[in-house]
C-alpha cells in the first residue's frame, strides 16, 4: 500500500469498465464466434466453388494410386470440415449439454473462445488437406499411357509412344526422340505398359 | 458491525490488503470478501483472471496493476443514490492491493 490513494472517480471508472466487460462478455464472444464461423465458412465455400477439381476427368488422368490418395484426402477434408463446423456451431450457439447451475458467464465465454480456436485449427487442417488434394491433381504423376514395342526383321525392338503412321512408317516417341519404323519390316507389334 | 444506512456519497477510502479480504479461489478467479469502510455493508468481489474483450486470441489480463477496484455494492438502498448508478451501494470506493 505504497501508492497514494486513488480518487473515487478513478476507482469507479475502472470498476465500471470491469463490470460492463463481464456483463457483455458472453454475448460478445458468441457474436464473435458467429462472425468467425461465417467468415471461415465463406472462405472455404469460395475455395470449393472455385476449386480446381472439376470431377472425374481430373482424377482419371492421374496414376491410380494418386487418384486414390486424392479421393482419400478429399474425404478426410470433408470429414474434418464437418468437425470444424461442429466446433464453430458449438461456439456460436452453445454446447449441447446441460449447463451446470454454478456455471458462470465467464466460464461459458472462455469455452466459446476455446471452441472458436479449436474450430479454426481444425478448419486449417481441413484446408491443408484440400489444398494437398488439389496440388496432387495438378502436379501428381499422370496415368501411364500404353507403349508399343515393334520388332523388325533384324530382331531389333523399338519401344515408344506411337505418334503417327505415314506411308507405312510408324513414328514412335522413344525417350523424347522420334524413331521411324517400317511396318512392312515389322515382325511383331505388341502393347506394353512400360518401355525397358 | 451492522450496516449503516448513510447518505449516498461518492468518495474514496484507503486501500486494503488482499490478505485481509479472505481471498477464495473460484472457477473464474479469486473472490474477496469485503466490508465497506463507509456503511459496513458486506459483499464479495470477484476478480477474474482474464476477460475476452479485444482480439479473440488476446485474453485481456485485468490485474495489470495488481489492484482490484471496488465500489460499494452492499445491495442496500442509500438515500441520494442516482437511479442510473450501476453500483447498488453507498458510493464508497477503495482498492484491494495484492
Amino acid at each position: 500500500m505504497t501508492e497514494p490513494r486513488a480518487s473515487a472517480r478513478q476507482i469507479r471508472e475502472a470498476a465500471e469498465r470491469v463490470k460492463k466487460n463481464r456483463e457483455a462478455e458472453l454475448a460478445l464472444t458468441r457474436a464473435r464466434a458467429t462472425s468467425w464461423a461465417k467468415g471461415t465458412g465463406g472462405i472455404l465455400a469460395t475455395g470449393l466453388a472455385f476449386g480446381t477439381i472439376r470431377g472425374r476427368s481430373n482424377i482419371s488422368e492421374l496414376q491410380p494410386y494418386v487418384a486414390r490418395w486424392v479421393g482419400g484426402l478429399l474425404l478426410a477434408a470433408m470429414l474434418i470440415g464437418i468437425v470444424a463446423v461442429f466446433f464453430f456451431f458449438r461456439a456460436a450457439y452453445g454446447r449441447l449439454t446441460p449447463i451446470p447451475p454454478e456455471t458462470t458467464d465467464h466460464t461459458l465465454a472462455a469455452q466459446t473462445m476455446k471452441d472458436v480456436r479449436v474450430g479454426l485449427g481444425v478448419a486449417a487442417l481441413g484446408t491443408t488437406l484440400l489444398v494437398t488434394a488439389v496440388g496432387l491433381t495438378w502436379y501428381g504423376p499422370s496415368r501411364a499411357h500404353p507403349h508399343l514395342v515393334v520388332v523388325d526383321e533384324g530382331g531389333t525392338s523399338w519401344c515408344g509412344d506411337p505418334i503417327r503412321t505415314v506411308d507405312g512408317l510408324l513414328t514412335l516417341n522413344a525417350n523424347g526422340q522420334e524413331v521411324q519404323v517400317s511396318l512392312a519390316e515389322a515382325v511383331q507389334i505388341r502393347p506394353v505398359t512400360t518401355c525397358p | 458491525m451492522e450496516h449503516k444506512p448513510i447518505q449516498f456519497e461518492v468518495r474514496s477510502f484507503d486501500d486494503v490488503s488482499a490478505a485481509d479480504c479472505s481471498p477464495q479461489q473460484t472457477v473464474d478467479g479469486i473472490e474477496y470478501a469485503v466490508m465497506c469502510p463507509a456503511c459496513n455493508g458486506r459483499f464479495t468481489v470477484e476478480e477474474v483472471g482474464s476477460i475476452y474483450r479485444k482480439a479473440p486470441f488476446a485474453k485481456q489480463a485485468k490485474p495489470a496493476s495488481g489492484v482490484v477496484n471496488v465500489v460499494c455494492e452492499c445491495g442496500e438502498e442509500h438515500t441520494g443514490r442516482p437511479p442510473a448508478d450501476p453500483f447498488v451501494g453507498c458510493g464508497a470506493a477503495w482498492r484491494i492491493w495484492k
